[in-house]
């Protein structure tokens, strides 16, 4: 497995994992106060949606290395050998011009956000900053793998990463 | 409408057509349809703001929270092991029944999914343990693996279904109230499928045909022969030992996710009781909770994920804290990856969407069909069945994505309930899992069948889709199968 993939981009991806388990654990934590004691955590909403952000964007580069992000190859694994390359080719270098923008797009609107001391309006004044900026370092992330493993592809393409079919027809849990 | 937006909007279409063409993510090419779509009408500027935002806005919803915990509970399910206990009981209550093994695995798909919420979960899991349980006792490999892809499928209906929460996000209908609809539909689904079973079974439908298949049984029985001792007590050694690979970088190096899995076939222990009784319970607080309003939706899904790390630190406590750490490790990054995947369609599905909304396109199509005075039920019988010929090409969620926007206004208008459209529209989506040329459960159940190819079990699966169509005919019929779990509880 790639370093980056390694140490990185699974590892975020196990954080992510336990910023849901984290969000679990409020929500539960203020369904029993607020049975027990009749008032609940001041704010879990607000925490709630910030949480999601980071736990759902930690991961997003993680879930591509892991072959989970839906796509089909129905259509060019009927081609000839030459136009399938051709057509995923094209394909790829769409994909990482939009993802850049995306990533690029994410970046600046988390730095905007956190220069302005962005915060949700609710019962708690919950700081936005920090769901951006991991929206921004799921996209960043995303986009390296998503680069790496189009350069992969091209260069050795019985190492393609799998579809989710793929990923079916060999008996892997989805 | 204007005929330059009518060119956006089909040049849109075909640039979505032709990224998911070229083996992108879905997610992807949803985003890029869409984006490009805004900057036809609106212009880069607006678009770069739109997409900025999209991640956040589109994500940061209390009502999506629902989403990762039942995909939490369902991940803590799997690596509890709930499945074998759930099976091994389902095969005990049903054995005397003609196709028992068959009632059993339509039993334990259902029971499974309403812990898991997620079909290829269901047949991967459920799979492992029943198909060669099947074959070994003569069932035509084929046709017991097009059982679990087929079983699979209550998972759209039973809750915690996801593809109902997306219903109801995308349609503003209560999540709570669209997931306790999916409850008597799914069971009568489930009674059909069983019915089927027998029915089948005695017409010796799942018998070996094929010389290949004979050979196929007569290999198991010989090693079953062997291995049964003279005192017929259990049968171990023939038990099927599955484990799951989670995929490495690149889908190239796997690795275990789950414990082994061994079935008594003989006599069922006090853990597989207390296994499926687990599984009782993280029903019960599911829609216990919500049917007594004790609970939202939300609520709900976190106390039962939180309960089902209780149970999978039961369950694992024997194995020592390693096996429960690299479990919980396994189930979190799990979590997190399906939620990302979901959260990623729907971050695509939602650019898209906005842009369709800015076209007009919802509403004009709505304007035109409600104009045009057909029966509203001719409308949703259309609906179905474009929905089920896209179920056959694309996977449910972003089928959802991309039809429901369009589709909805035109419900709507014509003043359709959406708790009874929405199971009308699950169910259609379901049938998608099981049709070629890319039901998503045939592929997953061809994976886990070693014996049988996706096209040999699509052959098998044929004959269900006729009982598939008769579900959705009593389902159009009868509306309050749909509606009256909801209405008694929340009011009409």
């Amino acid at each position: 497995m790639w370093w980056f993939s390694r140490w990185i981009t699974l590892p975020l991806g196990v954080a992510g994992g336990i910023v849901v388990f984290a969000l679990m654990v409020l929500t539960v934590t203020d369904v029993v106060m607020r049975k027990a004691a009749g008032q609940g955590i001041p704010g879990v909403i607000e925490y709630s949606e910030v949480l999601l952000v980071v736990g759902v964007f930690f991961a997003i580069a993680a879930a591509q290395v892991r072959g989970f992000h839906v796509a089909t190859t129905g259509f060019v694994s009927n081609l000839p050998r030459t136009a399938r390359r051709i057509v995923e080719l094209i394909g790829a270098v769409l994909g990482v011009l939009v993802v850049a923008t995306m990533a690029y797009v994410a970046v600046v609107t988390a730095w905007t956000s956190f220069e302005n001391g962005e915060y949700r309006m609710g019962i708690a004044h919950v700081l936005v900053w920090p769901a951006r900026a991991a929206v921004a370092v799921g996209f960043v992330l995303y986009l390296v793998e998503y680069i790496h493993g189009a350069v992969l592809h091209f260069q050795r393409p019985e190492d393609e990463p799998d579809t989710e079919l793929e990923l079916a027809e060999r008996g892997v849990l989805l | 409408m204007n005929p330059d937006v009518i060119f956006i909007v089909i040049t849109a279409v075909v640039v979505l057509l032709a990224v998911i063409m070229m083996a992108q993510p879905i997610w992807l090419a949803l985003a890029i349809a869409g984006g490009l779509g805004l900057i036809l009408l609106d212009g880069p500027q607006i678009t770069m703001n739109v997409v900025g935002a999209a991640g956040y806005t589109n994500t940061a919803r209390y009502a999506l929270v629902v989403i990762p915990m039942f995909v939490l509970m369902g991940a803590l399910a799997s690596k509890a092991g709930l499945a074998v206990d759930l099976f091994a009981i389902a095969q005990r209550l049903t054995r005397w029944i003609p196709g028992g093994l068959g009632v059993a695995t339509i039993l334990a798909c259902g029971g499974f999914s309403a812990v898991t919420g997620s079909t290829s979960a269901t047949v991967a899991t459920i799979g492992h343990i029943s198909v060669e349980q099947m074959t070994r006792r003569g069932y035509r490999a084929n046709a017991a693996a097009a059982l679990v892809a087929l079983g699979a499928t209550l998972g759209v209906l039973i809750p915690p279904s996801i593809l109902m929460v997306i219903f109801a996000i995308l349609t503003g209908q209560s999540v709570g109230r669209l997931l306790l609809a999916g409850l008597v539909p799914g069971l009568l689904t489930m009674v059909f499928y069983m019915v089927a079973v027998v029915f089948f079974y005695k017409r010796g439908f799942f018998e070996p045909k094929t010389v290949k298949e004979k050979a196929l049984f007569d290999s198991y029985s010989t090693a079953l022969e062997s291995a049964i001792p003279e005192d017929k007590a259990l049968v171990r050694a023939a038990a099927p030992t599955g484990t799951f690979t989670a995929v490495g970088s690149n889908g190239r190096s796997g690795r275990p996710m789950t414990a082994s899995i061994a079935v008594l076939e003989d006599r069922i222990t006090v853990q597989n009781w207390v296994g499926s009784g687990f599984v009782a319970i993280l029903f019960l607080i599911v829609i216990g909770g919500m049917y007594t309003g004790i609970f939202t939706s939300t609520e709900a899904g976190a106390v039962a994920a939180a309960v089902a790390v209780i149970i999978l630190l039961i369950r694992l406590s024997r194995k020592g804290a390693r096996a429960t750490f690299i479990a919980l490790k396994d189930s979190f990054i799990d979590t997190a990856s399906v939620s990302s995947m979901i959260f990623a369609l729907l971050f695509g599905g939602a650019i898209f969407a906005f842009f369709l909304l800015k076209t007009g396109l919802p509403n004009a199509v709505a304007e035109s069909i409600i104009d045009a005075n057909l029966p509203p039920l001719l409308v949703i019988i259309i609906s179905l069945v474009m929905l089920m010929i896209l179920g056959a090409l694309l996977d449910e969620i972003s089928i959802l994505l991309i039809v429901i926007p369009l589709l909805w206004p035109v419900m709507e208008g014509m003043g359709v309930d959406g708790i009874w459209y929405g199971v009308l529209a699950m169910k259609a989506t379901a049938i998608g899992l099981i049709a070629p040329p890319v039901g998503i459960n045939v592929f997953v159940a061809a994976g886990i069948s070693k014996h049988v190819s996706a096209e040999r079990i699509y052959q098998a699966i044929l004959p269900f889709f006729i009982v598939e169509l008769i579900v959705i005919a009593v389902l159009i019929m009868f509306p309050a199968i749909s509606t009256f779990v909801p209405d008694l509880m929340l009011g009409p």
